[in-house]
Formats: structure tokens, sequence, C-alpha cells
């Protein structure tokens, strides 16, 4: 018996290691998330009011799970909440809310169709982020990277001009620039 | 400072002694207030620019740690490179742990955790701890270290030109204190030089002080010019006196004389012995008494500047005869010799003669008078460019300080001119000798006698000076 719950233990162990570390690197990338916001200028009329929320949106498959809604939790940045939306995967029929996002975050998931959201995003100052490889080449903003287990980032500045967002020297410091057509 | 000596320090070095520590004091007084409020407010602003670099480097490296960028946070941290005084820089995440570091030396120490927000000072080092804020999140924080060698080098710096500063200040001081204590000795100093010439009876009462301003020197000055002019008219009564008496008496004594000249020889009947003895003493002092009043006479004359010379040709061998005319009879009765050397000098004298037989009468009296035995001689010769009439005696001499008052006006006038008349004798004969141009000099020996020298102008030079 006592054998057996040895067994279930270290069954369990060996299990959790790699979901930790999954959850791990994911709520780093949360946390990212939100810290973005400190470090992002959006332009005058983006926001309603004083006080609107800045929007957090997820397209494609959400690997964060919990820590998103954690990262964001009684967060104000320069007096507003933050409110997190998830779209799903893209169908084409979100474009409107997508375009209300101050931050969207393209999911693995929608690696075959990040370059119709980017299409549909043009015009916008939506920060966009995601992991997918060349992100930043085809005019994707901030791209999530790994250095061995470190998140890294890479930042493409053009398209962020483009976007009208200002993008903090203290931010880009920290970042890799990547240059787009 | 002894302050005895300072009180008998001249008046010239009390000024510039007062000047230069007053100066020195205040100058100090001013360099030790900086030198405290640089020691008091230094470390305040030492950690007031630690606390700017601690917010320049929080805030710099707030997007590496919050993105965990620890090669970004380094390189940020290595620009206290340029900042000599910053020893150690240490950053921290936000759970304490050290994120980034930064050290001078390569041994580098510093807390292994985060420390509280303060500042300090210890171990000789400034150490400051804070908090890394990105909006309302902590996401760190920071430590610097700064040694205080700078604030040590600084005070060092004060302390070298506060020392420099005083020392230029003194001799700045000491110089303008030489110059201008001046205006306050110089004038007094003519005072005291005045007084001393004064009391010594050798200024000249018709002189002023230059008043040099309305202060207290000047007035000081104003009254001691005030007093010798009292002085000058006491003076000028005292010779108006003199000449007023000496007129009054010579008349009645000269007849007292003449009487007494009568009754000696007979004119007013026989005389017995112990008259004839009265008598003889009382014609000696008719004639000391006329001749007294002569003198004074002629020193109130001389005194207001009223004598006059006849100069004239005149032959130095009649000037000698003319003078031993009547000394056979006292030369007898002392039993001295006296001897003429150069009579046979043909050598003619620019002179008043009366003066000149009257001046070497007066020497003949004063040699016989101091000459109980041995040789009274007279010389005829020539000394420089002058003629000479020499009178040597084998008498009592004089010492030092009897040779450097004889012509003076006090040994006339002053305490000793009650000593006979001898006194009154070579003052009147000097100023004679000097009013013909001529001299009277004097050489002298305690005990070993006295010489006299009539020095008389040539009349070849006179003549020579004429042509």
């Amino acid at each position: 018996m006592k054998k057996f719950e040895k067994y279930l233990f270290f069954l369990l162990l060996t299990l959790t290691i790699p979901i930790f570390g999954q959850i791990s690197e994911y709520s780093v990338k949360a946390a990212y998330l939100y810290n973005f916001a400190k470090f992002v200028e959006w332009p005058e009329g983006t926001f309603e009011t004083d006080v609107s929320p800045i929007l957090i949106g997820v397209v494609g498959e959400d690997p964060f799970g919990e820590a998103l809604d954690q990262a964001v939790e009684g967060k104000i940045i320069a007096g507003r909440a933050l409110r997190i939306k998830r779209f799903g995967t893209f169908d084409g029929t979100q474009v409107a809310q997508l375009r209300q996002c101050q931050i969207l975050f393209i999911a693995y998931s929608e690696k075959g169709s990040f370059p119709e959201i980017l299409k549909a995003l043009k015009g916008t100052s939506v920060l966009t982020v995601s992991e997918i490889e060349g992100f930043p080449l085809v005019g994707g903003i901030v791209f999530f990277d790994l250095d061995g287990d470190r998140v890294t980032l890479g930042i493409n500045l053009h398209a962020a001009r483009k976007a009208n967002l200002t993008v903090n020297s203290k931010l880009l410091a920290v970042s890799k620039i990547y240059k787009s057509e | 400072m002894d302050w005895f000596h300072f009180m008998d320090m001249p008046l010239r070095k009390k000024i510039m002694t007062i000047t230069v520590i007053s100066t020195s004091a205040a100058l100090l007084m001013a360099c030790l207030c900086f030198f405290l409020y640089e020691r008091f407010t230094y470390p305040e602003t030492r950690l007031n620019s630690l606390s700017a670099w601690v917010q320049i480097l929080g805030d710099n490296s707030s997007a590496a740690l919050t993105f965990n960028d620890k090669k970004t946070a380094e390189e940020m941290l290595k620009t206290l490179d340029a900042n000599s005084h910053i020893l150690r820089a240490c950053l921290y995440d936000a759970k304490g742990n050290v994120f980034a570091w930064y050290a001078k030396e390569k041994t580098a120490s510093f807390p292994a955790v985060a420390g509280k927000e303060e500042a300090m000072y210890a171990g000789g080092t400034l150490q400051i701890f804070r908090n890394i804020l990105s909006g309302q999140d902590r996401v760190g924080s920071i430590y610097l270290e700064q040694d205080t060698e700078e604030m040590t080098s600084r005070l060092e710096t004060y302390t070298v030109i506060t020392v420099l500063i005083g020392f230029l200040s003194f001799l700045v001081s000491l110089l303008v204190a030489s110059r201008l204590q001046r205006y306050v000795t110089q004038p007094l100093q003519n005072i005291v030089d005045r007084m001393k010439d004064i009391s010594r009876g050798e200024g000249d009462l018709t002189k002023r002080l230059e008043v040099s301003g309305n202060d207290e020197i000047g007035q000081v000055a104003e009254a001691f010019n005030a007093f010798v002019g009292k002085l000058q008219t006491v003076a000028e009564m005292k010779l108006d006196l003199i000449s007023v008496v000496s007129h009054q008496l010579k008349t009645p004594v000269a007849e007292i004389n003449g009487f007494i000249e009568n009754m000696m020889e007979g004119l007013a009947g026989d005389l017995s012995p112990k008259q004839k003895q009265y008598l003889d003493e009382m014609r000696l002092i008719g004639k000391e008494n006329y001749r007294l009043i002569g003198d004074l006479l002629s020193v109130s004359k001389i005194e207001r500047g009223v004598v006059t010379v006849v100069l004239k040709s005149v032959s130095a061998k009649d000037v000698v005869t003319l003078a031993i005319r009547d000394y056979d009879h006292i030369l007898q009765e002392k039993g001295l010799i006296l001897r003429l050397e150069g009579m046979e000098n043909n050598l003619q004298l620019y002179a008043d003669r009366e003066k000149v037989v009257e001046a070497l009468r007066n020497l003949l009296n004063n040699a016989i008078k101091c000459t109980d035995k041995g040789t009274i001689s007279i010389r005829i010769g020539i000394d420089g460019n002058q003629g000479m009439i020499e009178v040597k005696d084998t008498g009592i001499g004089m010492d030092e300080t009897t040779l450097g008052r004889l012509f003076t006006q006090n040994r006339v006038l002053g305490k000793e001119a009650h000593r006979s008349g001898a006194g009154l004798g070579l003052y009147i004969s000097k100023h004679f000798m000097n009013l013909q141009k001529g001299d009277i000099t004097v050489t002298s020996k305690k005990g070993e006698g006295s010489c006299f020298k009539l020095l008389i102008p040539l009349l070849k030079a006179q003549e020579g000076a004429a042509a």
C-alpha cells in the first residue's frame, strides 16, 4: 500500500514538472502583457474617458488560463483598470471588437490566420503581441521569444509607429529591434 | 602676547598690530563660518546628489527589472564608471534577490538581499537603499555606496584655501597698516621731536609745528604751538628784563667802581691798611660785576639778533698784543708763565678787532682761572684756510660732558650760570666769532689742560673773494 502511494507521488511529480514549467512561462508572459501598458502610450482619443479601462484581448486558443486574470487583477495604470477579453479562434466576425482592444495577444493557434488579423487591424492603435515565428517581420509589433528559459522581447518599431504607438525607450532598451517593410 | 611688552611698543607697531590682528580675526571668523557651513551642509548635498543617481538609475532600470533583462541592467549600472566616487551598486528584483551588480573593485561585497529604504553613513561610506517603482508596482530596489573621499578632499581644499586667504590677507593688512599708520605716527613723531629739541634748549621758539588735521593729534600740535608761543613770550620777556636791568645797573656799578678807585688813590684822605684791603676787595668785586653786566647785555643783544660786526683788516699780532695788555699782574700773582709763539708771522685778518680781542681775552681769562701752575701759551698760525690764535693751558681740563655743553645756552642761562661768569663769556665769544665767519673750537682732556682755537678769516681770502 505504501509502495503504491510512493509510486503515485513520483508519478504525480513527474507529470507536474512540465506542467509547472508551462504555467511558469505563460505567467511571465501574462505579467509582460500587463506591463506593456506601462511602457506604451496610445494616441489621444483612444480612450473614451480618463478612466476607461485598458482592454487586453486574446485571440485564438488562450494559453494563459487564470495567470492573465491574476496578473491584471486590481491593477491600475495611470488611473485605468485592465480588462481581459477572449475572442476564441479568428473567423472574421470579431474584427470590429478586435479593433477596440489596446493590447491584442494573437495565440499560437492563429499561426495561419495572423496576417489576416494584422490586416484587419490596419489603421488602429492596437499593440499586437504574439509568439508566432516571423510575427514581427510581417507587421506584428511585439514578439515573445525564448532565450533558454528566459522570455525575451522583440519589437518592430516601424509597425509600432505605423500604429501611432509611443514605445518607451526603456522598453526598447530591453528588446530586440526588428525591421520590416 | 606679553601685555607689558605691547604697552612698550612704539605707536607705529601698536597700530599695525591692532590692524593686523583685527583684520585677521575678522577674516578668520568669516573663513570659519564658511568652513563650518560646508562641514555641516556638505553631507546633505552629497546625499542629495547620490539620491539623484539612485533616482535616475532606478528609473532607467525599471524596464530591465520588469522584463527580466539582466544584461541591460548591468550595462545600465556600468554607466557608474563615470562617477569615480560610487564604489558599489546593486539592483534587486521584487523579491529582494540580487538582480545585477556593479563594483569599482573586483572584490565586491554588498548586501545579499535588499534592505529597507534608508540612507546612512557606515564604515566610512555613504550607503543608500531605494525601492524602484514602475507605475504602482514595486519592481525591485537599488543599492548605492559612495566613498566620502570627496568630502575629505573638499574639506582639505577648504582648509588650504582658508590658510592661504589668511596668510595673504595678513600680508595685505600688514602692508596697508604700515602705509596708513604714518598718518597717525608721523605728526606725533614731529611733536615728540620738537618737544625734545625745546626741552634740550635747542629748538627755535619762533618756529611752529605744521598742524596736519583737526584730529586729537592736530589738537595736540595746536596746543603745543600755543605752548611754544607762550615760551617764546617768556623768553623774550627774560631777554628784555636782562637788557633793561643790565642797562639800569651798568652806570651805577661804573660809578661805584670810580669812587672806589678815587678812594684807593687817596683822594678821600689817607686810608688805614684795613680800609685799603677792603677797598681792594670791593674793587675786584665791582670789576667782576661790571664785566658780568656787560656780558648779560651782550647775551641779550645776541639773543635778539641786534649785534653787528665791523669788519676790516687786522693784524693778528696787534690782537694778541692788545689782549694781553694788563695780565702781567695776575700772571705774576699765580706764578704762571705766558708764552707767545708765532708773533713774527705777519698774519693779516679780516675781522672786527674789538670783538676778536674780547674773545681772546675771554679765553685767556678762562685759561688763567683754570690753571694753577705751568704755562699758558698763545700761538699765532694758520689752520686750513683760516687764521688761528691758539690758547693752550696746563690746567684742570674738561671731561666729554662739559665739552659737549660748553657753548650752549643752558650753560649760559641755565643751572650752571651761577658758577662765575665764565660760561657767558664763551657763549658770547662763540657768537661774536660766528658773526665774523670765524669760530672757536676746543680740545681738552681732564687733568691735562685745554686748547682753545680762535679761527678768523684771512684778509687774503677776503680780497680773493672780493676780486
